[in-house]
C-alpha cells in the first residue's frame, strides 16, 4: 500500500469518527436540534482540533514509517495523478450540494408550495450542519476515489 | 470512426525485461524514482506510465525505448 493510500485510509476512518461526533452533538433523531450559539461555536471549536490533530498524527505516523527507508520513493506521479482525480470529483461534489441548497432556497422562496423535500435555512443551526456536512461528505467522496482508484 | 473516438493501450514487456534483468519490482521502483505500486500497475498495463517515468524505466533496464513500451490501436 504506498504512502496515499494508507493517509487516505487512516484519514477517512478520522473523517467518520469526527463525523459521527459532529452528528451527535448536532441532530435529535433525523432532525437538526435546537442549539444555543456557544454550544455551536463549541461544536466548530471541537471538530477544527480534531481535524488539525487527526491530520497531524496521520502525517507524523506516515512521516515516520516513511523515514525507514528514506531511499524509497512515497509519492509519485500516478499517486498525483490519482489525488488530481480525487480532488476534482469532491470539487463537483461540493459544488451539486451548494447548487441543491441554492434551489432549494430559491424554490421555498418562489413557490412556497412546491413538492421538492424541505430543509428549512432560516435556522443558523441547519445551515451549519449542511454546510459541515456537505465538507464532510465531499472528503469523503475524495478519499473513497483516492482508495477505489488503488485498488482496480 | 473519427479519429477523436480512436481507442489504444500502451503495452509493455517491462516483466519480461525486468526479470531477464534480475531485478525485483521494488529494485526497478527505487532505480526509476517510482513507488513500487506504480511499477506493479505500470506492468499489469492498468497504468500508463508519463514519457519521463517511461523513459526512466527503459534506461534502468538498458534496453531500448521501442523494445519496452509499445502500443496498440484497439479502435
Amino acid at each position: 500500500m504506498t504512502r496515499s493510500e494508507q493517509h487516505a485510509w487512516a484519514s477517512l476512518a478520522a473523517n467518520g469518527l469526527i463525523f459521527f461526533y459532529f452528528q451527535h452533538r448536532m441532530l435529535d433523531g433525523w432532525a437538526v436540534a435546537d442549539l444555543a450559539p456557544k454550544q455551536m461555536i463549541w461544536t466548530y471549536v471541537a471538530i477544527v482540533v480534531a481535524v488539525v490533530v487527526f491530520e497531524s498524527v496521520i502525517a507524523g505516523v506516515l512521516a515516520a514509517r516513511a523515514a525507514r527507508a528514506p531511499e524509497r520513493v512515497v509519492e509519485d506521479e500516478r499517486d498525483q495523478a490519482i489525488q488530481a482525480a480525487a480532488n476534482n470529483r469532491e470539487h463537483w461534489f461540493i459544488a451539486a450540494a451548494i447548487n441543491i441548497l441554492v434551489i432549494q432556497l430559491l424554490a421555498d422562496l418562489a413557490y412556497p408550495g412546491h413538492v421538492f423535500p424541505r430543509v428549512d435555512l432560516t435556522r443558523p443551526e441547519t445551515i451549519f450542519f449542511i454546510l459541515f456536512a456537505t465538507l464532510f461528505a465531499g472528503h469523503a467522496v475524495k478519499l473513497a476515489s483516492v482508495i477505489v482508484a488503488y485498488r482496480r | 470512426m473519427s479519429p477523436a473516438a480512436a481507442r489504444g493501450r500502451v503495452t509493455n514487456r517491462i516483466k519480461a525485461l525486468r526479470v531477464g534483468a534480475g531485478l525485483t519490482q521494488q529494485e526497478l521502483a527505487d532505480r526509476a524514482r517510482a513507488t513500487r505500486q506504480t511499477i506493479l500497475a505500470v506492468e499489469a498495463e492498468k497504468y500508463a506510465p508519463s514519457l519521463e517515468l517511461a523513459f526512466r524505466i527503459a534506461r534502468v533496464l538498458n534496453a531500448p525505448f521501442e523494445e519496452v513500451f509499445g502500443y496498440v490501436d484497439d479502435g
